[in-house]
């Protein structure tokens, strides 16, 4: 019965996660208008860890609270019923081992007690100086490596695909599929990141883990299971298991999804159980049924705690053993990663090749709110945010910038801090985030046409998007090569007026390194070597009246 | 980095159909071109078509339609960095009015296009005209052999070489490097690929690609024109509304005569010359070749 509902349901949670971040398009208003991060803001690890870091939740972070009070009353529900990557591991196992003839059975494993000291490592993390949640949290993960990695090899099959077809026999009834996709769930532009192979490796990597044990990422690595398995332990819900009924051939246990040990009379597991219903849909002697108990809140406490019998040689989260001296040193790992994490880049002051999000304040406190997990990646419409790698610190890795070889910021939009679930990137006004500065741009005189050839080229200038326009053409008269005098207009920046947004950059026609280049000095509300952001305190001239 | 247009070209090169040529041969009745003045820019720019001969001149029955307006920029109509998207929307229903089988606009916009479709207003005004919109795709350009002085190949989109009427609705502005920015450089918009390396040599280019896309009709909107700033303005302040209109089958005679909106000391882009020479059209006409149409308000 509950493996019936819960069938359709998962499925449901799959579908809408999956419609939610298509539905992270911009559509050109303004404003996204629907809630597609809501699956982050539901996610207990996502809220406790920014919390622990920032001491505040951020927008409806609070509604993880829901998810942790449910989970007390019903168990590790969401990874059976709701958690995406949990349906996808799922899915893989199934794809992979087919129901075989021969039973084994699928018993707890030492190993399934790993994922307590991933998360005792991440919550020491948070508290030391280093987010560790969007590297390992599974939502963070999914929407990262499905936005960075998988979404533009898909969208360049189905473009290519569409076009190869539609010269064909087939094209009459594949064109208006393909339209009805690429007007409901693609960008004009397709879209293309740094770091995908490796995103979707990723994620190929934990799925294959599957099919050397069932789930393997939801029963031994996944902190946010751990969490709510903790919580599980200490809660209401039951496995009965009737003695009498119970004939022993362990069915139960060979299809459960968590390696509970349903089997087990007295031994099943709360925390390793994702309620999925399998035991007791599986049980021909309808042994087996959930119910409700009363808390096991002296399960937080371990017993050898209170009597002191015997040597402590245990620790628990939430009632569950594990070695205390592993975890006290995941706990160290994660405490001391703080302060090595924050020892490079040096003071906090990353490259100045790296451009931050518009309005993500200064490199700490970005770095103490992104969890990575890519929403405004996939959201921005100038294909301009993408993963960076180690170059900003061990910290930093995965986090948003900027990449002007990629793409822009387009200067009216602000759909990054609309989905970003917690704050990193601030929810600006258009107004806020046009006079939001994320660099400056500096004109490369040896390689800009103008200046090195004395050739026509105005690019820059036509798509700076200021207005007055932060670039400005200058009349110069110089020698051409053949030695006639000739007059150019040679471009050049107003550092009071460029907001940074790349846009010249990404157009300049000097391919490799642009002939113009944004560097980030003196952003909003930041020093810099070139820090301008004091005489930008009172814009000069810029436009005065609303742009609607 | 490359410097030399055409260093791309690759032996990819479709062979160019031959581009339809529509009878722009005028009809003897009709005035080489139209300037129509009033306050609605639908009702100046159904007299500026009337009056070179009615849409029927150029759009047959069960034809099939490319409407380039400039839809490039993330602005409003105000801003008038944009054709405006009532002329664009008349053009559209005069074609359905013709029986054009489908009316086409799209345009390689230089924002993010979602922006721009919606914040011009033209994507909205052309659906309620009854035609179709779609968003240029990189992907579905062609290398085409252009055989201009120096585009010799680019990637073109097709549906404006498979189009039976090419219709070339820009806006009259202000632009850095061409000083105005009119007809023949709105052809940049139909093609893909690195279009910046174009400014490099931008007169010769843009009339290459005037010669290659070779308009059957050339309507072009003063309703407000950018006087600085351009080609995406910004500033309010930079904008004049003139409630012109400019119809014509020539192009270039077109272009020349909108470069008047801007006053008489307005310097004529070096493209116009070159393309008369090269046969596109005509800069010079007879005052009697010209009819100026008042269109007062109602
Ligand atoms: S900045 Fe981007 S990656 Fe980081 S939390 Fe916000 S939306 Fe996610
Ligand atoms: S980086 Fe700029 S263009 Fe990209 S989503 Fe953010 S505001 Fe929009
Ligand atoms: S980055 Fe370039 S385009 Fe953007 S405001 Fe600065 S100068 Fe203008």
């Amino acid at each position: 019965m509950l493996r019936k509902i819960r069938i359709p349901v998962q499925l449901g949670f799959l579908l809408l996660f999956l419609y939610l971040l298509i539905r992270t398009l911009g559509t050109g208003e303004d404003s996204l208008g629907s809630p597609v991060r809501i699956f982050l803001e539901i996610d207990p690890l996502v809220g406790l860890t920014t919390w622990l870091r920032t001491g505040a939740l951020h927008g409806l972070l609070a509604l993880s609270g829901i998810t942790i009070l449910l989970s007390f009353l019903l168990g590790r529900f969401f990874c059976g019923w709701v958690c995406p990557l949990g349906t996808l591991s799922q899915i893989t196992a199934r794809i992979a081992r087919p129901r075989r003839e021969e039973r084994t059975s699928d018993s707890w494993r030492p190993s399934q007690r790993w994922k307590y000291l991933v998360l005792g490592a991440v919550v020491a993390g948070s508290l030391a100086g280093s987010l560790w949640t969007g590297l390992l949290d599974p939502l963070c993960l999914l929407i990262r490596s499905l936005t960075v990695g998988f979404a533009p090899p898909l969208e360049r099959i189905l473009r290519g695909g569409a076009a190869l077809l539609a010269s064909g026999p087939l094209g009459t009834l594949s064109e208006p599929a393909y339209r009805w996709l690429r007007d409901n769930t693609l960008a004009p532009r397709a879209p293309s990141y740094e770091q995908s192979a490796l995103m979707a490796s990723i994620l190929l990597l934990l799925l294959a883990l599957s099919w050397v044990r069932r789930r393997f990422w939801c029963r031994v690595l996944c902190p946010l299971g751990a969490l709510l398995g903790a919580v599980a332990r200490v809660g209401t819900l039951r496995l009965r298991q009737s003695e009498s009924a119970c004939s022993g051939c362990t069915l139960c246990t060979f299809h459960c999804q968590g390696a509970a040990d349903p089997d087990r009379m007295g031994g099943w597991r709360p925390s390793e159980c994702f309620v999925c219903g399998n035991c007791t849909a599986s049980c021909a002697r309808e042994g087996l049924s959930f119910g409700f108990g009363r808390p096991r809140l002296s399960a937080i406490f371990p017993s050898d705690w209170v009597r002191r019998t015997k040597p402590a040689t245990t620790a628990t989260i939430g009632g569950i053993e594990v070695g205390r001296r592993r975890l006290l040193i995941a706990i160290g790992i994660g405490a001391i990663s703080g302060p090595i994490g924050r020892a490079s880049p040096s003071r906090g002051q990353p490259p100045a090749s790296l451009i931050r999000p518009p309005g993500a304040g200064t490199e700490y406190e970005f770095l103490d709110k992104c969890v990575r997990c890519g929403e405004c990646m996939k959201v921005c419409p100038g294909n301009g945010l993408h993963p960076i790698a180690l170059e900003a610190g061990p910290l930093a890795l995965w986090t948003p910038a900027l990449r002007f070889a990629h793409g822009y910021c387009e200067y009216h939009c602000t759909l990054c801090g609309q989905v970003c679930p917690t704050g990193a990137i601030p929810l600006l006004s258009q107004r806020e985030k046009e006079r939001t500065v994320v660099g400056l741009a500096y004109v490369d005189v040896p390689l800009c046409l103008p200046y090195a050839y004395a050739t026509p080229c105005i690019v820059c200038e036509e798509h700076c998007p200021t207005s007055p326009k932060a670039i400005t053409l200058v009349e110069a008269e110089v020698r051409g090569f053949d030695g006639a005098q000739k007059s150019v207009r040679q471009p050049r920046v107003d550092p009071h007026l460029c907001v940074g947004c790349g846009i010249c950059e990404y157009r300049c026609p000097v391919e490799g390194d642009a002939a113009i280049r944004v560097y980030a000095t003196g952003r909003t509300g930041e020093g810099g070597p070139f820090d301008f952001s004091l005489s930008r305190a009172a814009p000069r001239g810029r436009e005065t009246e609303e742009i609607a | 980095m490359r410097l030399t247009l055409g260093a791309a070209a690759a032996g990819l090169a479709t062979p160019l159909a031959r581009m339809g040529e529509t009878a722009w041969a005028e009809a003897p009745s009709s005035p080489l071109l139209a300037v129509a003045h009033g306050p609605s820019p639908a009702a100046i720019t159904r007299a500026a078509i009337d009056a070179v001969g009615g849409i029927a001149r150029f759009v047959s029955r069960g034809a099939r339609v490319v409407v380039k307006p400039n839809i490039g920029w993330d602005r409003t109509p105000e801003q008038a960095a944009n054709t405006n998207p009532e002329v664009v929307a008349t053009v559209v229903r005069m074609c359905l009015e013709a029986e054009a089988k489908s009316v086409l606009v799209l345009d390689n916009t230089c924002n993010d296009a979602r922006r721009c479709y919606l914040r011009s207003g033209i994507a909205e005004a052309v659906r309620a005209a009854g035609g179709t919109v779609e968003f240029f795709e990189e992907n579905r350009a062609k290398k085409m052999a252009l055989g201009g002085e120096v585009l010799k190949e680019w990637a073109v989109h097709p549906s404006f070489v498979e189009a039976d009427v090419r219709i070339n609705v820009p806006i009259a502005k202000h632009h850095g490097l061409a000083n105005l920015t009119l007809g023949m450089k709105n052809w940049m918009g139909a093609i893909a690929g690195n279009r910046n390396r174009l400014h490099q040599n931008l007169d010769a280019s843009v009339v290459d690609l005037g010669a290659f896309f070779r308009p059957s009709l050339t309507v072009i909107d003063g309703v407000r024109i950018l006087t600085r700033g351009g080609p995406q303005g910004g500033s309010l302040a930079d904008v004049r509304r003139l409630d012109t209109v400019i119809a014509s089958a020539d192009p270039v005679a077109a272009e020349a005569r909108a470069v008047r909106l801007h006053g008489p000391g307005a310097i004529q882009p070096a493209c116009i010359s070159m393309a008369e020479s090269r046969g596109l059209g005509r800069s010079r006409w007879d005052q009697a070749e010209e009819r100026q149409i008042e269109v007062p308000g109602s």
